[in-house]
């Protein structure tokens, strides 16, 4: 009996255990306290990527531009939102649709500049904003995939048609094929 | 599921139909040329392509790109497009370049009296592989049927691949 006694206290104890540290690690919102620091850290760092480099701006985007002009970025799979999934970080760095400018900012800052964003896109869809004729003023854009993305329709968010690409630089981001000029 | 799916169909339908021209539909017999001669510049939602991305035609029809979404060009593959593309047209022929086009339902129109194979795509969007062929005529030889060069981006390499296969299929008209 007493041994009953002894062993329905341990249990008693384990489970009201059990209950205060729930209890202080979960809110309300099903968040644990870890996930709502990591959330307030991400909301801290997008917050920072705040610039507005490119005209018209790209929803799936959060730039950052440094003195020096270059750019650091955020890519998501959406526009940025409750919703929207990091799948690149990256550098920009100003250009001009050429080969040569392109090979200068590989040879200063290394290989995997794959892809040219117009600075200044007529009309109001950022998309039409890749690439471009010879010559025009921009920035190449070196993504780094936080995450494997696989082959897939990037309208159906199955993935990425260059795919599949392994975290890391993902140096087959959307090429766009600069001329000589 | 089904019915949002019929609704974005008969949406595109619609709006090409709109400029009186016909939709050659994707995976329709190809035993004869198209005589819809128009090509939506991107999907009803912002797909990345060219709808539909092939057509057979006869020298001298004229095609009629019209833009659904987003801006984009119909850009044929010819180092005079951009030099750091290899010729995926008939020698000789010339090439079209459209301008980027930004407002639905702009067009641009293109004769084609060459015949042979075009190979073609759009200046924003060959990254993702948005690209498109013209099958002009009987010829079926030329650099539009090469192996697509590695100065093409993947995407464009692998889209390439499954159009020239269904244009070495065609039969002789």
């Amino acid at each position: 009996m007493r041994e009953v006694l002894i062993l329905g206290l341990i249990v008693v104890a384990v489970l009201g255990a059990w209950l205060f540290i729930s209890s202080t690690t979960v809110s309300s919102g099903g968040l644990s306290e870890r996930e709502k620091v990591l959330a307030n850290e991400m909301q801290q760092l997008v917050d920072f990527y705040k610039d507005s480099p490119i005209t018209p701006a790209m929803p799936d985007h959060k730039i950052r531009v440094l003195p020096d002009g270059s750019g650091m970025f955020f890519h998501f799979n959406a526009p940025y939102g409750q919703d929207s999934q990091l799948l690149w970080i990256g550098q920009m760095v100003p250009g001009r649709f050429c080969k040569a400018d392109q090979q200068q900012v590989e040879t200063a800052y290394g290989a995997g500049f794959s892809h040219f964003h117009k600075k200044i896109t007529p009309g109001t869809n950022p998309e039409a904003g890749h690439g471009g004729v010879g010559g025009e003023d921009g920035y190449w854009f070196r993504h780094i995939a936080v995450t494997n993305i696989p082959q897939g329709d990037m309208m159906k968010g199955t993935g990425v048609p260059w795919g599949p690409v392994s975290s890391g630089v993902d140096v087959n981001f959307m090429p766009t094929a600069a001329p000589e000029c | 599921m089904l019915v949002a799916n019929r609704r974005a169909f008969l949406k595109g339908l619609g709006f090409l139909s709109a400029f009186g021209l016909a939709l050659p539909l994707l995976g329709c017999q190809h035993e004869k040329f198209d005589k819809g001669l128009a090509v939506a510049l991107g999907g009803p939602k912002g797909e990345l392509a060219f709808i539909p991305d092939r057509l057979r035609i006869k020298p001298g029809d004229t095609v009629t790109w019209v833009l659904q979404s987003a801006g984009h060009t119909a850009t044929a593959y010819h180092p005079a497009t951009n030099n750091a593309f290899p010729l995926r047209i008939p020698e000789g022929a010339a090439p079209f370049d459209s301008p980027l086009l930004f407002e639905q339902g702009k067009t641009f129109q293109w004769t084609f009296e060459q015949e042979g194979v075009y190979n073609y795509y759009c200046r924003p969007h060959e990254g993702s592989g948005m690209v498109g062929i013209v099958v002009v005529g009987n010829s079926l030889d030329g650099p539009g049927l090469a192996l697509p060069q590695p100065e093409l981006s993947k995407a464009a390499q692998n889209k390439l691949a499954e159009l020239i296969a269904w244009a070495k299929k065609l039969p002789k008209v």
